[in-house]
């Protein structure tokens, strides 16, 4: 009996030493077991959200990190996915490429200028250097959990027909993964936006300050085509991909789609722009729930 | 007859509680009772030894006052007042109670027509308003992020430079320091993890720190404050936000040393505000 216990004793502490091991390092070593096992070379494999009807990715960031390969003209591939467990840093959207998992949209951006070569930002000084990453923050920092406390009553949505309710399946399983899907949403956003203050404001300052983040936007643009002037750059992907889903996805009483289409169409037409070049598979891609109607170079 | 006054009785008391709930709601009660006309009551956490005050945006609303020449009143808030949204500092005029800074320095410019802080020209002010959601959300969450992940980074708000003079002496004093170390590092924690900063290694953190200090400096370049010449509301943020860096010790040292060393500029701009 006592050989029992011994044997037991040391199998459960080399199973907790184990996970405790596992769950430790999750942050520093990335996963060895890639999703995609049969990958390419030099082409990036991206783990997105699936498509909607109005919107291809109702995620700001997957959004950004789309519109920006499209816009590096890097060939990827797009899977769609709900996991967020097995990227290394627990968020979508996260990357393959060449045999290793990246995640968060900036880290990748960084890393993939670097591995492919891109001058994209070459050619800007460190004075807008500097202010794109201003820029940055305020989109993603500032406007964008504000949009999202405003969403938080209508996270349904994301669950509907319109949205990814087809991907999640129908009948009785369908409208249970539905409702999970639906508060763990709920409970991410919540807490995301409750820490940074934004949740707490009232729904008259959060429209005052997306309004005033558009203003300072489309100030900011002027009469140029693209941030940086002739040319497109990282910063523009970053703005289209926060601003076309506060566009296209539906507020509940469109007075912000209003304000940019309306009051501001300097970032409205920006937005057009940006979308008649970069996505003219848009309405294909929303239609057919098509993951890959891009083209890659 | 007879069911007519104790029924009007409980109706009456009924809804002098359901008035009282919703309207305790509503108006949270004051702090200070015996306000002075146009005076600003201003109630933030305790001062700490090397700094004024360890929270950004509590230093940013003082300075913001200090440069503004609006007359003001600290009030301790003995960790235990919070404001209607759950949120400190806050401010108290006039018998109405405004939170969170930002909306508290748009609200006191109108009513004291402080209008001259702000840049006219409205690319500036598109600029400045970029330029404080850097500092304000992205650059110190990774400076929070970064003292959650460190082993002694959050150290200093229960040690002797922070608030330990508050705590009183000998046994009540280590205790609650070692109680508020502890409950301060999970709560911080957290925080962090649920914004979304938690989740980067210390080396990423560092690195958009640094980024974020660099496009800092490059957009002050030589002059003497964010704004030219004069003190701004941009300037009052980005003390508030970097002067923490500086003075409050960081992992490693590492972001103290990049914004003396690496960034001079930034750090003759914290000390010009300081002396100010």
């Amino acid at each position: 009996a006592l050989s029992i216990l011994h044997t037991l004793s040391s199998v459960l502490s080399a199973i907790t030493c184990a996970v405790y091991r596992e769950k430790k390092s999750k942050q520093h070593f990335p996963r060895m077991l890639l999703l995609k096992r049969d990958w390419t070379r030099n082409h990036v494999y991206l783990f997105t959200y699936p498509r909607c009807r109005r919107i291809p990715n109702i995620s700001p960031w997957s959004l950004k990190m789309e519109t920006w390969l499209r816009l590096a003209r890097i060939p990827y591939t797009a899977i769609a996915t709900f996991s967020k467990g097995k990227s290394i840093k627990s968020s979508l959207p996260f990357v393959e490429v060449n045999g290793r998992q990246m995640a968060d949209s900036a880290i990748i951006i960084e890393t993939l200028k670097v591995e492919f070569g891109k001058s994209l930002d070459h050619s800007l000084s460190s004075d807008e250097v500097s202010r794109c990453r201003a820029i940055t923050a305020l989109v993603e920092e500032q406007m964008t959990p504000c949009l999202m406390v405003l969403l938080l009553p209508d996270v349904e949505y994301l669950v509907s027909d319109e949205a990814w309710g087809p991907h999640l399946g129908r009948g009785l399983t369908g409208w249970f993964r539905r409702r999970r899907m639906e508060r763990r949403m709920r409970r991410q956003i919540a807490s995301s936006v409750d820490i940074r203050g934004a949740g707490r404001h009232s729904y008259a300052e959060l429209t005052d300050l997306i309004k005033e983040a558009l203003d300072a936007l489309s100030t900011l643009l002027g009469d140029r085509p693209y941030f940086t002037g002739a040319s497109s750059s990282t910063i523009d992907a970053t703005v289209f991909g926060h601003v076309a889903c506060l566009v296209y996805a539906p507020t509940p009483d469109g007075v912000l789609t209003d304000y940019v289409r309306i009051t501001r169409p300097t970032i409205g037409k920006f937005i057009e722009r940006m979308k008649e070049t970069f996505w003219p598979d848009w309405e294909e891609a929303c239609r057919t729930r098509n993951m890959n109607t891009h083209r890659n170079p | 007859m007879y069911i007519a006054i104790p029924l009007l009785a409980v109706i009456g008391l009924v809804l002098s509680q359901v008035y009282q709930r919703l309207l305790r709601k509503r108006m949270p009660a004051l702090l200070k009772r015996d306000w002075k006309n146009q005076h600003v009551y201003l109630i933030q956490y305790p001062r700490c030894r090397t700094l004024p005050n360890f929270s950004p945006w509590s230093l940013k609303l003082e300075t913001w006052f200090r440069i503004a020449g609006i007359p003001f009143t600290n009030i301790n808030n003995e960790f235990t007042k919070f404001s209607a949204k759950g949120q400190v500092p806050f401010v108290e005029l006039n018998g109405r109670q405004i939170a969170d800074s930002n909306i508290i320095i748009a609200t006191l410019r109108q009513e004291f027509g402080k209008t001259d802080l702000e840049p006219t020209d409205p690319k500036e002010q598109s600029v400045a308003r970029a330029f404080t959601a850097l500092a304000e959300e992205h650059l110190t969450w990774a400076m929070l992020a970064l003292r959650s992940n460190s082993k002694n980074g959050l150290a200093f708000p229960a040690s002797d430079d922070g608030w330990g003079r508050h705590f009183g002496t000998g046994l009540k004093k280590s205790l609650i320091k070692f109680i508020m170390g502890r409950a301060n590092k999970k709560l911080i924690t957290g925080r962090a993890n649920a914004q979304g900063m938690g989740r980067h290694t210390p080396d990423e953190l560092h690195a958009f720190a640094k980024e974020d200090l660099k496009s800092i400096s490059s957009f002050l370049g030589e002059k003497p404050y964010f704004g030219g010449d004069r003190p701004t509301t941009l300037d009052a943020t980005m003390f508030g936000h970097l002067a923490p860096l500086v003075y409050i010790p960081t992992p490693e040292g590492i972001l103290t040393k990049i914004i003396t060393v690496t960034y001079p500029n930034l750090g003759q701009f914290v000390d010009r505000i300081k002396e100010k």
